[in-house]
């Protein structure tokens, strides 16, 4: 007797025993479906084996040729179970191409039981016993029926499939899913198309019987169930993994829950479907509902009729997108109110790259907005240009006034870039600026003394001045600038500015006028040497013509005192001139010294005596001479003007100091009969005089002067005698820059 | 009369205008002493010498005008020619209020400073010569007898011979002779003269 009713008998038998423990493995868990197919498949394995059997100990043709056609049940069964298996297991394949299988699968078995013996023949002409395996086995011959060809077609593309499938889930997988594929779908593309082949070349009685059908799909079952039991053990292992991340998750659900109830915000959640799947505490305390309500869209129905469809427009474009959104509605609070919230969602998205839906919250904004419906109602009402830049440098808010400072309408300006309004020759500039002033936000004044111009819509510049405030709003922090056409402040100011260079050379040349007579004498003085001189020399050329050397030295002189002529000319003239203020850096020694040199008549006339203190390396200050000569002009004569008719020693001290701020400090004092304390301030004001023919405006002019200086003028009572009057000036280099031009007196 | 040459003061703070207007005098042939400040002068004059003074109006310490009252307290009578740099008229009023030769701004031409400077010195020569005359006759004042001194009194009184011998209690005869001796003593020839040098000296009972 021939082994292979033992070989096959055992065949069957060891596919019921792994279809009997998958079975159990798939009672214990229903959801393992890929246990079941196996279940199935083993079954109808162990099913072919036992037609084998049969068809091999055939005694007449009948009950070969029945067998045969009994045998493509299972045969059917297997190919549908190995196509749904390797779904299940592998989780790919293409679903056409199972079905396509299924189908002709499908299609064989109808042929198989419709004509003709059975699939493979159309009759079986005879029985023959053959030896195989050490004993006779029966063998057939017969017309081969051609619809053979669709049985082996069915299995030609499950084997497309099962490839297909498996490099499927070997390009997606890691090392685990790729073994299984490679095993699972090699084995099955291995023995489906081996079997097939060696079933058909038997068919044709290429190849001496007996079917290898049986064995070869229980090599494919071993290995599938291998499979499938390693995959039982990792998931055993994965199980208690599980376990623990299943009670991690569980608490970090919870702990979302609670947070999310404790959050001051409204919290939402959404599937991918856009239906709501989660309403905190805070949202659902908001609306006075219950989560039933709101859950799915239930939520929309709190939603203001008027905002819905904006709404639901914003929320679908960024689901369907997968972006960010951030919408305001109203939404009807649990008083019946309606409320602008502000609302902003985010796709929730796994590690793995997995969309799992939305996650959003929401706040009332409606007192903000109050807020900044007030704040707009006040930038319209302001009385200077308002407009308000955000991060990005876009304009957001102008009012009527940034209208018509900036030519523009107002639609022409929102959302554009405040660039626009920037003169092109420092418009580069100004972006790293706003980038500055973001560094470090305060409210303050632009430029920090430059002159600003803005750019009008025709090209045109406007002198402005521009406060800076920032503001923090919902989108971060914006920048309110307040803007002032300056125009025509700058002409005032210009005009005032020439009205008072007018007024300081006029107060100037009125002191000139008074002090003529010291002032010609100091020119008539080098003009009497020269005089004498000259006729000198003619005299003594008249006399003695030999007398070269005499000459020679007179006319040195006469060369000299010529120079000393032109330099108090030179002077003077500075003093009358009336021109733009010229600031240069000097000496404020020189100037002291220029002065006395002026009012050396002067003060031999009037008998004063006047004591120098000059300190030594006192810094540069910034300044028009002529017009600090002015001042000390101004200040010495007061001085011996104080020191007339007064007893005792008419001297006048002039001292110049470092201040303790390293400015530089200059003083008259004089010993005449001090200032009454009223007076004080007063004195420096327009018109006030306190002698009997000033017209009171020397010391006004001085101040002003001293003042365009960014220097400080004084005055006060000495301890003993007299009065002082200080002035001081910034060193250079050391004081205020932002001197504005217009405010320079010149003259 | 064979007095030493003048002396040309010159006094001025501005050492340049000193050296020019002290070349152009020397080169005039003038004998100049030239001072920077007026107590330079004060100690280097001579107030014995003749001479004149061309002074500088403002000047540190001691001004123009106050020189002038200083040489004044000391009774000097040097003429003055005051020269300044700008003339206000207070200035100059009170400079000539107070005596001074002349007052001239500078820049001065020669013609006029030489001039004035003449001026000066004419007077400082008028001066000095008539102090000197009051001298000579205060000496031959000196030189009568009380006698003598009474009868000039008297004649200088346009009194006549006989009244005087009437009220000085002795005869017409012995006035004569006193009165012959009072002529010649006083070196005058007539009545005339006598009574002018009597005038002079401020003779008076």
């Amino acid at each position: 007797m021939s082994w292979i009713p033992v070989v096959w008998s055992m065949i069957a038998a060891a596919c019921l025993t792994l279809a009997f423990i998958h079975l159990s493995i798939w009672a214990r868990e229903r959801t393992r479906l890929a246990h079941l197919l196996f279940v199935i498949l083993a079954l109808a394995v162990a099913g072919m084996a036992a037609l084998e059997i049969l068809m091999m100990r055939s005694e007449s043709i009948e009950e070969f040729g029945r067998a045969q056609r009994w045998l493509h049940v299972p045969a059917f069964v297997v190919v549908v179970s190995t196509v749904w298996f390797v779904r299940a297991f592998l989780g790919a394949g293409r679903l056409w191409l199972a079905y396509t299988v299924c189908a002709l699968r499908l299609l064989s078995l109808i042929v198989n039981f419709s004509g003709g013996v059975n699939l493979n023949y159309r009759e079986i002409t005879g029985l023959r016993q053959i030896e195989s395996w050490g004993g006779s086995i029966t063998a057939s011959d017969g017309i081969f029926n051609p619809w053979t060809r669709l049985g082996q077609l069915s299995l030609l593309l499950l084997a497309a499939y099962v490839v297909d499938a498996s490099l499927a889930a070997w390009r997606r997988g890691g090392r685990d899913t790729r073994r299984r594929a490679a095993t699972v779908g090699g084995s099955i593309v291995f023995f489906v198309l081996g079997t097939g082949i060696h079933y058909g070349l038997v068919l044709e009685a290429v190849v001496p019987p007996p079917y290898l059908i049986a064995p070869a799909f229980l090599v494919m079952v071993v290995a599938m169930g291998y499979e499938l039991s390693s995959d039982v053990f990792r998931a055993d292992r994965l199980e208690g993994q599980l376990r623990i991340s299943d009670a991690h998750l569980l608490e970090s659900e919870q702990r979302f829950g609670a947070l999310a109830d404790a959050a001051p915000v409204m919290i939402w959640m959404a599937g991918t479907d856009k239906l709501c799947t989660f309403f905190n505490k805070g949202w659902l305390a908001f609306t006075g509902r219950t989560a039933d309500q709101e859950l799915g869209s239930g939520w929309t129905e709190g939603v203001h009729p008027v905002d819905l469809d904006r709404c639901l427009r914003i929320y679908s474009n960024a689901f369907n997108a997968r972006r960010d959104f951030t919408m305001e509605y109203r939404l009807r609070r649990h008083d019946g109110e309606y409320r602008w919230v502000l609302d902003s969602g985010a796709p929730r998205v796994e590690t793995d790259g997995t969309f799992l839906g939305y996650i959003g919250s929401a706040f009332d904004v409606t007192d903000l907005k109050r807020g900044e419906e007030r704040m707009r109602l006040a930038v319209e009402a302001a009385p200077s240009a308002m407009i308000m830049v955000n991060r990005d440098g876009h304009i957001i808010l102008l009012n009527a006034q940034a209208e018509t400072v900036f030519g523009y309408a107002r639609e022409e300006l929102l959302g554009r870039s405040i660039e626009v309004l920037i003169p092109e020759s420092i418009r580069a500039g100004h972006p790293g600026h706003r980038y500055d002033y973001h560094l470090a936000p305060s409210a303050r004044a632009m430029g920090a003394g430059r002159e600003l111009h803005g750019r009008r819509k025709d090209g045109s510049e406007v002198p402005v001045e521009v406060g800076l405030n920032p503001i923090d709003t919902p989108e971060g922090m914006c920048v309110l600038a307040s803007i002032i056409d300056i125009t025509a402040r700058l002409r005032i100011e210009a005009e005032t500015a020439l009205q008072r260079n007018e007024l300081a050379h006029l107060s100037r040349v009125a002191m000139l006028g008074e002090l003529s007579g010291s002032l010609a004498h100091e020119l008539n003085q080098p003009l009497a040497a020269i005089l004498s001189n000259a006729q000198a020399a003619q005299r003594i050329l008249g006399r003695d013509a030999g007398n070269i050397d005499e000459i020679l030295e007179i006319l040195k002189d006469i060369v000299e005192d010529d120079r000393r002529a032109g330099e108090v000319i030179k002077r003077l003239r500075a003093l009358f001139r009336k021109e733009e203020s010229r600031y240069r850096p000097l000496e404020v020694n020189d100037v002291v010294l220029d002065v006395l040199k002026l009012l050396r008549s002067d003060l031999l006339n009037r008998d004063v005596a006047v004591r120098t203190e000059l300190a030594a390396g006192l810094p540069q200050v910034e300044g028009d001479p002529v017009q600090l000569q002015q001042v000390l002009l101004n200040l010495i004569m007061n001085g011996c003007d104080a020191m007339d008719g007064a007893p005792g020693e008419r001297r006048l001290t002039l001292r110049t100091a470092p201040s303790p701020r390293g400015e530089v400090e200059v003083s008259v004092a004089d010993r005449g009969r001090g200032i009454p304390r009223a007076d004080l301030q007063r004195i420096f004001d327009p018109f006030v005089s306190t002698k009997t023919e000033g017209m009171g405006l020397g010391l006004a002019v001085c101040r002003t002067i001293v003042t365009a200086h960014a220097g400080r003028l004084w005055a006060a009572n000495n301890a003993d005698r007299g009065a002082s009057f200080y002035f001081i000036l910034p060193a250079k280099g050391e004081g205020p820059d932002e001197r504005p031009g217009a405010d320079r007196l010149s003259g | 009369m064979s007095a030493p040459a003048p002396t040309v003061y010159l006094v001025d703070d501005d050492i340049s205008v000193l050296r020019g207007l002290g070349r152009l005098l020397a080169a005039a042939g003038m004998k100049v002493a030239a001072f920077d400040s007026s107590s330079a002068f004060l100690q280097g004059f001579d107030p014995a010498a003749p001479g004149c003074l061309i002074l500088d109006v403002a000047m540190p310490e001691l001004s123009g005008p106050e020189l002038q009252q200083a040489l004044a307290a000391r009774r000097s009578e040097m003429p003055i020619v005051f020269l300044t740099g700008h003339g206000d008229i207070p200035t100059s009023v009170q400079a000539m209020k107070r005596g001074a030769a002349d007052f001239l701004t500078k820049p001065v031409d020669e013609q006029m400073l030489l001039a004035a400077i003449r001026d000066a010195l004419e007077k400082d020569r008028a001066l000095r010569e008539g102090r000197e005359e009051l001298a000579r006759i205060a000496r031959r004042l000196a030189s009568l007898t009380p006698r003598e001194r009474e009868v000039l009194e008297r004649v200088v009184e346009g009194r006549l011979n006989k009244q005087i011998a009437a009220e000085l209690g002795t005869v017409e005869k012995t006035i004569k002779v006193h009165r012959a001796s009072v002529m010649q003593k006083m070196g005058a020839r007539t009545l005339a003269d006598l009574v002018k040098l009597a005038g002079r000296a401020g003779v008076q009972r």
